[in-house]
């Protein structure tokens, strides 16, 4: 069967039907200059015998003329199942309104009044001629298969598509792959259409295929049929099912289907049945990501993946549902016994060393159990419950699982109010500087002020750095609140004498990018604070985290002629390979060496060989935590050049530290037990234009 | 009318004759549209169905046939209307008229003006038709 030629081919041949021989002449004339082809009758029979016998695009037809006159060539045309949609322009000397709507009523496609308006023919004829075509394209490539039947059955219209649908051509390479429907599916329906049934369905075909079908009954009989191969839209559409509810680097199940899968569980557990949810994140997975590239981290989550799939059973569920966090799904009657072996099994699996482009990759995984019914049946709750427990592995070591307990989820409200709080406090600033004495031995005189930070909660009242600031990195709010300890201790030390020092602690998190060295210089620009007088302090582990980086990060702040101490000196495993990495200015021995000073021939030892050590590569020492009469003589002996700590002094606010500046007033040293010793232990006295402490001690 | 000696100097003819047979306007719409190679065809083509015509009038009043006149005073209009030629169209329209509603002297009467403005276009337009 044929496509309608004027829906399958431009605007080429005209039929004029006209009594009038010159206007035929004139119009077949006319026509001929834009292309078209004009066949000519001169009445209606004659017209009809023509559309039998050619194709014919348009028709230009006179109302007037003898025998079948044009209203029943029109009313023919109309009715008959070929021609009912071939384009008719009636052209007639009956100006008459009565003429205009019953021919239009009728089915012309237009109407014009002889004599005609040359000037506005031609373009008229273009038009029509734009609207053939334009129903062509749009027909022939709508990308559905469409037919119109008439009430007997017979075609009047269908496009190309409708036939690839009805029979795909095995000839044709591009439609080898097409879907197609069967005939007797086809006749079943139209039988039903006939009796004026509307019919939507769609047809699942083998492969995956899919086609969309539609049989509408028309009003004056006859019925449009629709179809669309929709097999490419099923596909994507699973496509988007599949990527909507799996992870898809590991083709497991992501978040939001394992919480489906949990309230399936919960919903179908039977009797006796517990749910254990375990939540497994890996260790040391980010120092992978990052110093071997993301490339090799997804290759390791994949294969993480696949052992964790391979530990558990069948029945059980597994899920990727965030960066390096998984999470399984175990039913058991026996729990939390299950669970436990569980856990264990993947611990182990996952301690085992990976082998990804030529790299061994040791990690491990902490893991956290929840159960239902027993600690929750909500999804969403057990799963942070499992995470809660998750956290707790990690805070004991790593490479272990822990059960959800009632409490943790209070210690986690109370962390995130603290959270909360933490954040406004850094928008209302609401933290204070102490600052501790650092004495040089020697001359007994006052070096520099160590800041220490204190956040004055409005309700907790004062909260120790030990209780925020690993909060304030794990947030995110470490830098900010790092600026502004550089800019109040500048501030500060830009009031003291010249001689009076200030440190300032940096966060192993301020070395990660690259604004330290800049907010040192604000700090410094603002205060007008000279750069020998800031000592910035750096403790091993910021070294340990990308040295490269950190150091030049240092380097950056010491060429603005800041000083640089190491803290914590000597908890470190490779302490002594900094000090060859970069010239510090000073090293501060950590308190624990200090302790027992007065009691252990070891400490003594270590001590001397720092301070020996130091003095060799031209770097001061400062002793941390001295709090007695004792400790300060060994180190004195030692060859330490500072001493800081109780026995000179706590942190003081700033208002406090005043009268370290004015050698008449009398100081306080505090010693480690300061309410069993007098008020006043010391006193400063001017040395070589310094401010010297005379110390006073219990005796 | 000056600007209607300008068109017929346009379209190669002279406007005096133009204007005894032709509604010039019109008639230049044709011959744009049409082209102006086209003229001598269509003036050819047109003095063909006029003089056809004529002899069905005459043969069409012979039997007193007003339906038949009726039917060649519309296929006249028609004809004369796209040419613009303006005194046949009138001329036809009113035979057309006449034959619906008046005697058949009123017919016979319009047929003979239909004729008679016939007869005086030919030989314009074969003047016309000559211009090269």
């Amino acid at each position: 069967m044929s496509v309608p030629t004027q829906f399958s081919q431009e605007l080429s041949r005209a039929l004029v039907v006209d009594d009038d021989r010159f206007s035929r002449s004139i119009m077949k004339r006319r026509l001929n200059t834009i292309g078209v082809t004009v066949l000519e009758a001169s009445d209606g029979v004659e017209a009809l015998r023509m559309l039998e016998t050619h194709s014919i695009d348009l028709v230009l037809l006179d109302l007037e003329m003898p025998r079948v006159d044009g209203f029943s060539l029109l009313g023919i045309l109309r009715g008959h199942p070929k021609h009912k949609h071939l384009p008719v322009i009636v052209l007639t000397g009956d100006e008459s309104r009565a003429a205009s709507e019953r021919a239009l009523t009728s089915g012309a496609t237009s109407f014009l009044v002889k004599p005609l308006n040359w000037s506005a023919f031609g373009p008229h004829i273009k038009h029509i001629a734009q609207l053939v075509g334009a129903s062509r394209i749009a027909i022939e490539n709508m990308g559905h298969g469409l037919a119109l039947y008439e009430q007997d059955g017979s075609v009047s219209l269908r496009n190309e598509e409708y036939s690839n649908l009805m029979q795909a051509d095995p000839k044709n390479e591009s439609q080898i792959d097409k879907a197609v429907l069967q005939p007797d599916w086809i006749s079943e329906k139209q039988k039903r259409v006939k009796k004026g049934e509307f019919i939507q369905e769609i047809t699942e075909l083998p492969e995956d295929k899919a086609i969309s079908s539609s049989f509408r009954p028309l009003p004056g009989g006859g019925w449009l049929e629709v179809h669309q191969d929709i097999s490419e839209q099923r596909r994507a559409s699973k496509l988007i099912d599949y990527l909507a509810y799996h992870d898809p680097l590991t083709g497991l199940a992501n978040r939001s289907s394992f919480q489906k899968m949990i309230s399936y569980d919960v919903a179908r557990a039977k009797r006796g049945e517990m749910i254990a949810v375990l939540y497994l994140d890996l260790d040391h997975f980010k120092p992978i990501n990052d110093t071997l590239g993301h490339l090799v981290g997804d290759k390791l989550l994949k294969q993480v993946g696949q052992r964790l799939q391979a530990e558990i059973r069948e029945i059980d569920k597994i899920a990727r549902i965030g960066g390096d966090e998984f999470a399984i799904i175990q039913v058991a009657s026996v729990q939390p016994a299950g669970a436990s072996s569980l856990a264990s099994r993947l611990i182990d699996t996952i301690r085992k060393p990976f082998e990804i482009d030529g790299h061994r990759l040791s990690i491990g995984c902490s893991i956290g159990i929840a159960l239902s019914p027993q600690d929750s049946d909500d999804p969403a709750v057990l799963l942070r419950n499992a995470d809660l427990a998750m956290y707790r592995s990690k805070s004991e070591g790593r490479s272990k699982f822990s059960y959800f307990e009632p409490t943790m989820d209070a210690a986690m409200q109370e962390r995130r109010q603290l959270e909360m709080d933490l954040r406004h406090a850094v928008s209302q600033k609401q933290f204070e500087l102490h600052y501790q004495p650092q004495i040089d031995l020697e001359h007994d005189c006052l070096n520099s002020f160590e800041a220490l930070i204190r956040w004055n909660h409005p309700t907790r009242g004062r909260v120790a750095p030990l209780d925020f600031i690993p909060l304030a990195e794990e947030i995110g709010v470490i830098s900010e609140i790092g600026s502004w300890v550089l800019e109040q201790a500048c501030k500060d030390a830009s009031l003291w004498p010249d001689s009076v020092s200030v440190a300032v602690n940096a966060s192993p998190l301020q070395f990660k990018g690259h604004d330290l060295p800049a907010a040192v210089g604000r700090a410094l620009e603002a205060s007008q604070l000279p750069a020998e007088r800031l000592q910035i302090e750096i403790t091993e582990s910021a070294l340990l985290q990308g040295t490269d980086h950190t150091l030049s990060i240092l380097g950056e702040i010491q060429s603005l002629g800041v000083q640089i101490a190491m803290d914590d000196f000597g908890t470190g495993y490779s302490s002594l390979n900094y000090l060859r990495q970069f010239p510090f200015d000073k090293i501060k021995i950590d308190k624990c060496f200090i302790d027992q000073l007065a009691h252990d021939k070891d400490s003594v030892t270590i001590v001397r060989a720092v301070a020996d050590l130091a003095a060799g590569l031209g770097i001061r020492t400062t002793a941390e935590g001295v709090e007695t009469s004792d400790q300060r003589e060994i180190l004195q002996r030692l060859g330490c050049n500072e001493v800081q700590g109780y026995l000179i002094s706590r942190p003081r606010p700033l208002a406090e530290i005043g009268e370290w500046f004015d050698n008449s007033v009398r100081l306080s040293v505090v010693p480690l037990n300061a309410s069993s010793l007098p008020a006043e232990r010391g006193a400063l006295e001017p040395v070589e234009g310094r401010t010297k402490l005379k110390v006073y001690y219990n005796a | 009318m000056p600007d209607r000696e300008h068109e017929a100097e346009g379209l190669g003819l002279d406007y005096s004759t133009c204007e005894k047979v032709l509604d010039l306007e019109q008639f230049r719409e044709l011959v744009e549209d049409v082209g102006l190679e086209a003229v001598p065809y269509i003036l050819g083509e047109f003095l063909i169905e006029i003089r056809a015509r004529q002899e069905q009038i005459l043969a069409a009043q012979e039997r007193s046939d007003t339906a038949e006149l009726k039917t060649i005073a519309h296929a006249l209009k028609g004809s004369s209307g796209t040419m613009g030629a303006k005194y046949i169209y009138d001329a036809s329209k009113t035979l057309e008229i006449t034959c619906v509603n008046g005697t058949w002297q009123d017919v016979a009467h319009a047929a003979e003006k239909v004729s008679r403005e016939i007869v005086a276009a030919e030989s314009v337009l074969e003047a016309l038709a000559a211009v090269e």
